[in-house]
């Protein structure tokens, strides 16, 4: 039973999981990126790796908010990209852009199911993670204090929630952008970048 | 720890008691122990000893008569000797022994002694033990007594009961038996009211059957009775709707007298009337003959009319009539005329015979001519169409020719330049035969003049010379043999000229080559146009390329399709957040600097502006104190958040390790003051039994004084004091408290 069960997707179920790979993913980068000090930060374990997860009160609640309106696009499929900018607080300068570009299946309804195996999408994001990880190590130190941003690109057609607002794309310029990993829940699948500021 | 003991008196006695009894016990143990020592070294074993020596000697006496001679006997005496030697060592180690044995008997004697006095003690307590025992004893008979007297009491009692209870039983049965007595009486008399009743019942049982034939009887009765009434009730309703009809009639008889009597009106006037109607049959037939007559009438009507209509049509035809009648009359008049005419005409026209006979006959001949005329104006423009068609023709190729000619033209005069060139050659040839002529006459006169010397050398000029000639001649065979090609061409010329004119000719009579050729072109050219729209496809194939590539990029720098897609942002992010922070330090900064200039400026004024500026100078080459404190403030921050952490942490794991400590010893540990340590059973009956420990300088563990722990003093002399182990105090105290509480759950 339980393995019939694990081997078998529903649009709820994929939204479950991105919105917590991002949960965790967007406090790792933030971690990484040295954005808030690593003290406030505690260990979980998470898909069998250990994740950072921030203890700031303002900043769960801030990626609560995120998350949960996350959730709801991706519920109903109307979500293209998410991405976290890194802006520099003195000169506002984009310095760095993380982006996930999140493909939905709009075929896909609310009883849908798809089978796919609950393993490989964990090995999936685990992998994207890892190289989250490991992109601390090209790219450049970020040396004046920065501050960050997520930006969500949406359907034209969707209505703006309370508290959000539009806004432009946030583009570096002359940047350097390198391809990270993908998963894929066969409903949503998320493709990572990174774009960073070229060094002179 | 003294003075605690002596604390109460009580407890004083109490643990002397204790003490006296646990060292009798002690005591008793060691007694034990020294007797199983002595064991070691009883009698039984000396006496073996002494054995062993006997033995030796009955062997020696037996050996003695076995031999009679006298080297035997010296041998015997000194065998003897040496025996008598061992037993000397024999009796020297024997005499050790037992010098060392009466030692150990001294010594054990003392002992012995040492153990008397103790008996002796031992026995003192134990006679007091034993007064005491006695005491309790006398007491013990003397309760004994008074119980025994008691129970004497309580026999009696007893007894006194029983016979009283006798008697009440005696007193019970007699009432028993005249309650039986009257039980009988009660029967007999309840048989026969029984017999009464049954009596009675089946007296009822009649009466009930002869009652329920009534009551069938009156219940059919009461069935008919029903029956009747719902019949009356039926009748009743029929009663009313009767009445109701009747109503209804006698409302009916009412109009029907009404009417009677309008009828009784009609009567009178029908008689009236009737008078009337017997002269109906006689109306009734004039009626018919009216009608006839009418009807009659009116045909003639009908017929009037038409006739009328037929005069007026009749007349308008009379107009038209005596209108053609004039024509008529002018078409005679015409007639005549014409005719005349047509006379006059046959008469002229007897002469020639070829002409035509009548008008007809002539606009047929007409006809006819007239369509020649077309057919020879068509043949005539076809043929006009087919010679200009030729004259084209013709002129195309007469320029032809004209080329052609100019062609022949050129080959004539290159013909004639070579036969110019050959009639050159000629005579050059002729020249250098004279030369050559001239030359071989020099020669000879040469030869003649200088006779043999240099014919050798003539020879071979001459030889050389004829080489010279043999070359000219081949030259010229060369040059003949040109001619006769450029003959050959010019005869090849000829005959394709004849050739293109015969083409020409085939041309000119087939228009579809130029079509064909026209197709051609069209063909190359669209040929052309493919190729170059292929050159095109190929470079917009690459243009794609990049493009793709470049927009994959700008994809990944994050661009997007606006009219698909727009991006929303959360309004209180923590960059804006940042962001409104830093311009509001920003503006603080600005106000403070505009305070502190007008400040400067201030002092500037009063004077002792050196000063000021010296101290700031000195103020900026040092680090502003409270950028350092800021520094500092935040660096005790985030130590004081590892601080929390680690304090968080250690909690955790301390409150883990009391809790582990607590569930394996049953005993809770907390720390109230430094060096003391509160210990609370898992088993306490109260939350204040608790035990405290101290801890000295020297990490001993010593037990404080508490409520609970002077309620344990038996324990504490046994574990703490004698055997000096506080892990086995406080697994007493355990078990104890277990216990105690298992007897509470039972």
């Amino acid at each position: 039973m339980a393995t019939s069960t694990s081997n078998v997707i529903t649009l709820k179920g994929s939204t479950d999981i991105v919105a917590e790979f991002f949960n965790y993913g967007l406090n790792s980068i933030l971690y990484q990126r040295g954005l808030y000090p690593p003290e406030t930060f505690t260990h979980t374990q998470q898909w069998g790796v250990t994740m950072l997860v921030t203890c700031d009160k303002e900043l769960q609640a801030f990626l609560d908010k995120i998350i949960t309106q996350l959730k709801t696009w991706l519920t109903d499929l109307s979500v293209a990209k998410l991405v976290l900018v890194i802006t520099d607080i003195a000169t506002n300068e984009v310095v760095e852009r993380w982006q996930f570009d999140i493909e939905c299946d709009k075929t896909v309804t609310a009883t849908t199911k798809r089978d796919v195996s609950d393993k490989d999408i964990k090995e999936g994001i685990r992998s994207v993670i890892r190289q989250i990880t490991a992109s601390v190590t090209f790219l450049p130190l970020l040396e004046s204090t920065c501050s960050f941003n997520i930006l969500v690109y949406t359907d034209k057609d969707l209505d703006v929630p309370e508290q959000w607002g539009e806004t432009g794309p946030h583009l570096i310029i002359n940047s350097e952008e390198v391809k990270l990993k993908s998963f894929s829940t066969s409903i949503h699948s998320v493709k990572a970048a990174v774009a960073f500021k070229k060094s002179d | 720890m003294e003075s605690y003991m002596e604390s109460t008196d009580f407890i004083g006695l109490k643990r002397s008691y204790d003490r006296d009894r646990g060292r009798d016990i002690l005591g008793l143990d060691k007694v034990k122990h020294d007797l199983l020592d002595d064991f070691e070294e009883t009698p039984a074993k000396s006496s073996r000893l002494t054995l062993n020596t006997h033995k030796n000697k009955s062997y020696s006496d037996f050996a003695m008569p076995a031999q009679n001679e006298l080297s035997l006997l010296k041998k015997e005496v000194n065998l003897k000797d040496a025996e008598i030697i061992s037993m000397r060592a024999n009796l020297m180690l024997v005499e050790n022994q037992i010098s060392h044995s009466e030692d150990t008997i001294r010594k054990l004697h003392i002992e012995h002694e040492k153990v008397l006095a103790k008996f002796k003690s031992e026995r003192d307590r134990d006679s007091e033990n034993l007064f005491k025992m006695k005491s309790k004893l006398h007491y013990v008979m003397e309760k004994e007594k008074t119980s025994r007297e008691e129970i004497h009491r309580l026999e009696e009692e007893l007894s006194k009961l029983k016979s009283e209870s006798d008697k009440k039983i005696a007193s019970a049965q007699k009432e028993k038996i005249d309650a039986m007595d009257q039980g009988k009486q009660t029967g007999a008399t309840l048989f026969e009211k029984e017999c009464e009743l049954r009596k009675e019942i089946v007296r009822l049982e009649n009466e009930i059957t002869r009652l329920e034939s009534k009551l069938g009887e009156s219940e059919a009765q009461l069935e008919l009775r029903k029956r009747i009434q719902t019949e009356n009730s039926e009748l009743s309703r029929e009663i009313e709707n009767v009445n109701r009809k009747l109503a209804e009639e006698k409302q009916k008889n009412k109009e029907l007298e009404k009417k009677l009597h309008d009828h009784e009106d009609n009567l009178i006037i029908t008689s009236a009337l009737k008078t009337d109607l017997d002269q109906v049959p006689f109306m009734k037939n004039e009626l018919e003959k009216l009608r006839s007559d009418n009807e009659q009438l009116r045909r003639n009507e009908q017929n009037t009319l038409l006739l009328e209509e037929e005069v007026r049509s009749l007349k308008t035809k009379l107009k038209l009539v005596e209108a053609n009648q004039e024509r008529i009359f002018e078409l005679e008049i015409e007639n005549e005329e014409l005719q005349g005419r047509l006379h006059r005409w046959e008469a002229t026209d007897t002469s020639g015979s070829r002409r035509p006979q009548s008008p007809s006959s002539l606009s047929r001949r007409v006809q006819d001519l007239e369509m020649i005329q077309a057919n020879l104006m068509l043949t005539q423009g076809e043929l006009q169409s087919v010679i200009n068609l030729s004259q084209r023709k013709f002129e195309a190729a007469q320029s032809e020719i004209q080329k052609i000619s100019t062609e022949l033209q050129a080959f004539k005069n290159k013909e004639a330049q070579q036969n110019d060139f050959n009639k050159r050659l000629n005579r050059k040839l002729m020249l250098i035969k004279k030369e050559r002529d001239s030359y071989k006459s020099l020669l000879d006169s040469y030869e003649s003049e200088v006779t043999m010397n240099f014919d050798s050398e003539k020879i071979s000029q001459v030889q050389h010379l004829e080489e010279v000639i043999l070359g000219y001649k081949q030259e010229t065979a060369e040059l003949e043999a040109e001619i006769d090609s450029l003959s050959a061409r010019l005869t090849d010329a000829l005959a394709k000229y004849d050739q293109m004119q015969q083409q020409l000719q085939i041309s000119g009579t087939t228009s579809q080559q130029p079509s064909s050729r026209e197709s051609q072109d069209m063909i190359r050219q669209l040929q052309e146009r493919v190729a170059e729209l292929e050159i095109a496809l190929s470079k917009t194939q690459e243009e794609k390329d990049i493009l793709e590539a470049r927009i994959e990029q700008r994809d990944l720098q994050g661009d997007y399709d606006p009219s698909k897609i727009k991006v929303l942002q959360f309004m209180m992010n923590p960059c804006a957040i940042a962001q409104k922070a830093r311009q509001l330090e920003l503006e603080k900064f600005k106000e403070e600097n505009e305070k502190l200039r007008k400040r400067n400026q201030i002092l500037e004024e009063e004077g002792n502006v050196e000063n000021i500026t010296l101290q700031v100078q000195e103020k900026l080459q040092h680090p502003s104190p409270s950028k350092e404190l800021e520094e500092l403030k935040a660096q005790l921050k985030r130590e004081e958040t590892r601080n929390k952490r680690l304090l968080e942490v250690f909690k955790k794991t301390s409150h883990e390790f009391r809790e582990v400590c607590y569930q394996l010893t049953g005993y809770k540990l907390d720390i109230p003051a430094t060096n003391q340590y509160r210990l609370t059973s898992m088993y306490a009956e109260s939350s204040r039994d608790h035990l405290l420990f101290q801890q000295n300088e020297r990490g001993e563990i010593q037990l404080l004084q508490t409520d609970f722990s002077l309620t344990l003093q038996d324990a504490m002399e046994t574990y703490l004091q004698r055997q000096n182990s506080i892990p086995m105090f406080l697994s007493h105290i355990t078990m104890d408290l277990f216990s105690k509480q298992t007897m509470n759950f039972d």
